[in-house]
């Protein structure tokens, strides 16, 4: 061989070695993480309903998604049947869980702080006994549910309070850590859900993006106990050692 | 319709601008049905294939599927087209004008008279009652003189009066001498000019025959070589003739290869193209009229590839081109990586400069419909040989990104079954037309791919490969200058082989990606196992030459 094509292929098999190892770090790093097949933020809801039909008198609800503090009115009904339970002497005011006026008329209030949600029912409208009329989102319970498909093995390699990368629809992403896991499994793979818990997940936060019902993608990163796990590790050392 | 009546010869001879001949008197021998059957099952399983890929259900991600679309799609196309002309390979291209004329072409009592019995190299030859000039060339670039030595004697030992030329752009004293011994002609040019169709249209400058043979220095002609190709010019619109060319070393992988892949050519494809008149030359084996050659200005000295342009020009001035199945001249498949890349970049560069520069679709050509399609297939062939290298890519994608061509609900089975579908039925019509199917042609048209990538940007860029240039035969160099990509191919191939099989312990499943890649290692692998042994040997020749001239000199 020329020296030429010998100084070719020398080069040539640098650069196929750097190729390699450079789509085998991506690969590995790959391999130790898994992305959630569905994922959203839910919230701890709270629903408001009532055991006595009746008619509602007045909405408090006023905007979509709206704020409540604890205490505050959020509907006010009329019950002909609650009057007269109350009248025949079968309930007493302070036992139920609502304001009673003495004309029969009820107050629903806000139990917890949150985000008023799925309000069902307008004034003047009917309301049957055990009906929810709207539901509130504690503030602050915000979390990340999130279904995956693992093997058993990456199953067995989710480690406590693992973490989680969350990415939300507009690109910005939020660390998390594994809370709860529940899985089942179908045609032996491990369908697992994992709520995940994130101090960066308050209401209302990334122009409002970060509220129940908002799609994510969780990225999960599993131990990594692979073959090139060791190769790839000692790879990253180096190149924390040289400052790179 | 097979009356008596258009069975009967056509007496009227037409000018070459025109095409004379009716359809219907082609003598026509049926195709093998068991042959027909196949092609048609072969045609269905190529069009399930094809539904299978172009299906948007099982599509996959872009990057994979386009890869795959892209390549599929080329040997989709190229497949369908060549089975076409297999089909269309029924025609005998003998009808009467040339059993008549085969039967005139020697004058017994001449050769009696003139006491010649004994010598059929100098029987006259008689085309239409006059005697038929002909010239032979051989032409030679450096060749070993014992090749062509026997070329020689052959072309001079054909039957009929001929005068044989050496043309030798190797300028070499010996050859000289050796033609002068063997009685042939001995041309050297001063310039090195258009290569090969330089050194014939400057012998043709020199010799004034009707007709000319062209045999490369390493193809021995058969006695019976002008017997069996003259009668065909007693049809005025015939500018050549051309025959196979087979092979007699098909000693190694890279040779058998060669010569297997070529077979399927000469034994299939040219003679469906001879039905539509689209048949080309193939630069040695052939015998040409001069007065075609004149008509488009000589030997086409403008592409390396001269023989498929020559064979355009003269298509596109109406002439008309015979191919004949049968083996006339007996020459050398390249057996080294080095004169196997070679041959192929030149025949792809050919094929993508008449694809690029020279569109053959184009309202400008004046080809029939026919003849368009076929140097369309001719032009884009070599672009399937490129196919292979964006499939070997897939694999990849898949281990390193899990990029898959196809999308997960696509079962191994159903993917297994539509490639079958359509490689499978492949291999079993070679495994019919062919006798054998041999793995070395599979090796080959898979490993080539960088050599028509290469050609491919060359005619692009309008760029000359430079080592494309050299022809010194007789200094042989390592296989592996030839082969940097294909070595560097083989070791992408095998490391991301290892870290797909570590990847499906780690998953514990095995997947089709592993197979595959696996695969093509395996494949890559025997190509540089083959260019291995060439190296070993040739060093080991080396070794051999070296050491008594090392003797010498340290005597000396």
């Amino acid at each position: 061989m020329t020296w030429r094509s010998n100084l070719k292929l020398f080069i040539g098999l640098v650069a196929v070695l750097a190729l390699v190892l450079g789509l085998t770090v991506i690969f590995t790093q790959r391999q130790a993480q898994v992305t959630s097949v569905s994922a959203s933020i839910a919230a701890e809801r709270y629903p408001v309903g009532i055991d006595y039909g009746g008619t509602l008198v007045e909405s408090f609800i006023t905007t979509d998604d709206q704020r409540v503090s604890e205490g505050d009115v959020l509907f006010t009904l009329q019950s002909p049947s609650l009057q007269a339970d109350l009248a025949e002497g079968l309930l007493k005011p302070e036992t139920v869980a609502y304001t009673v006026t003495e004309d029969g008329t009820i107050t629903l209030t806000a139990a917890v702080p949150g985000t008023v949600r799925d309000v069902t029912t307008q004034p003047g409208s009917f309301v049957q006994a055990g009906q929810v009329l709207a539901t509130i989102e504690r503030v602050g319970t915000l979390s990340v549910v999130a279904q995956y498909e693992l093997t058993g093995r990456d199953y067995s390699r989710i480690g406590d309070g693992a973490p989680v990368i969350l990415l939300l629809p507009n690109g910005a992403s939020i660390e998390g850590s594994v809370s709860t896991i529940d899985v089942q499994t179908v045609d032996g793979q491990a369908e697992t859900t994992i709520r995940v818990h994130s101090a960066s997940l308050t209401d209302g936060a990334y122009n409002g993006l970060v509220k129940a019902g908002t799609p994510v993608t969780a990225t999960l990163k599993l131990s990594d106990d692979g073959i090139l796990a060791g190769a790839f590790d000692g790879f990253s050392d180096f190149l924390r050692k040289i400052g790179l | 319709m097979t009356t008596l009546q258009n069975r009967l010869p056509t007496t009227t001879r037409a000018v070459p601008d025109l095409p004379p001949v009716p359809r219907n008197t082609e003598p026509v021998k049926a195709q093998s049905p068991s042959l027909v059957i196949l092609v048609m099952i072969a045609t269905l399983g190529i069009l399930a294939y094809a539904s299978f890929l172009l299906n948007p259900v099982s599509r996959g991600d872009w990057l994979p599927y386009t890869l795959v679309i892209i390549a599929e799609t080329v040997l989709i196309l190229q497949a369908l087209l060549s089975m076409w002309t297999i089909l269309s390979a029924s025609q005998d291209p003998r009808d009467f004008a040339f059993h008549d004329a085969k039967a005139k072409l020697f004058r017994d009592r001449d050769i009696l008279r003139d006491g010649l019995t004994n010598d059929p190299s100098r029987w006259d030859l008689y085309l239409d009652e006059s005697e038929a000039s002909i010239d032979v060339f051989i032409t030679t670039y450096g060749e070993p003189a014992p090749v062509i030595r026997k070329t020689v004697s052959a072309a001079l030992a054909m039957r009929g009066t001929h005068i044989t030329w050496v043309l030798d752009d190797g300028r070499s004293d010996e050859i000289r001498e050796m033609a002068a011994e063997l009685g042939a002609r001995y041309v050297r040019r001063l310039s090195s000019g258009g290569a090969k169709a330089g050194n014939v249209n400057h012998g043709l400058s020199l010799t004034k025959g009707h007709f000319f043979a062209i045999f490369d220095a390493d193809f021995v002609p058969s006695p019976e070589f002008l017997i069996e190709t003259i009668p065909f010019f007693s049809r005025d619109e015939v500018a050549f003739v051309q025959t196979p060319q087979t092979y007699g070393n098909l000693h190694n992988v890279i040779s058998r290869g060669a010569g297997y892949m070529q077979s399927i050519f000469y034994r299939f494809i040219q003679p469906g193209r001879n039905r539509f008149n689209a048949a080309f030359c193939v630069g040695t084996n052939v015998i040409f009229r001069r007065a075609a050659i004149d008509d488009v200005g000589g030997i086409y000295t403008d592409s390396k590839s001269e023989d498929v342009w020559t064979s355009l020009m003269l298509h596109e001035r109406g002439w008309h081109t015979i191919f004949i199945p049968m083996t006339l001249a007996v020459g050398h498949a390249p057996d080294t990586v080095e004169s196997y890349t070679k041959q192929q970049l030149r025949w792809a560069t050919g094929g993508f400069e008449i694809l690029f520069n020279h569109n053959p679709l184009s309202r400008k050509r004046k080809l029939t419909l026919d003849q368009r399609l076929q140097y369309l297939v001719t032009a884009s062939f070599y672009l399937t040989g490129i196919s292979p290298l964006l499939l070997m890519v897939v694999p990849a994608l898949e281990i390193y990104f899990d990029l898959r061509p196809m999308n997960l609900s696509t079962t191994v089975v159903t993917w297994v079954l539509y490639y079958a579908g359509f490689y499978v039925i492949q291999i079993v019509l070679a495994f019919y037309t062919m006798g054998s199917f041999r793995w070395e042609t599979l090796m080959l048209a898979t490993v080539s791919a960088p050599i028509y990538l290469a050609a491919l940007l060359n005619v692009l860029t309008g760029k000359e490969q430079s080592w494309s240039a050299t022809g010194d035969r007789s200094k042989m160099s390592s296989p592996f200058n030839f082969m940097i990509p294909q070595v560097l191919f083989f070791v992408f191939l095998l490391l991301t082989s290892f870290v797909a099989i570590f990847r499906d312990i780690d998953n514990e499943v095995l997947t089709l990606a592993t197979a595959w890649n696996v695969t093509n290692t395996v494949i890559m692998g025997s190509f540089v196992a083959a260019a291995m042994r060439e190296h070993v040997s040739l060093s080991r020749s080396h070794r051999l030459t070296r050491r008594p001239i090392t003797r010498t000199g340290a005597t000396a």
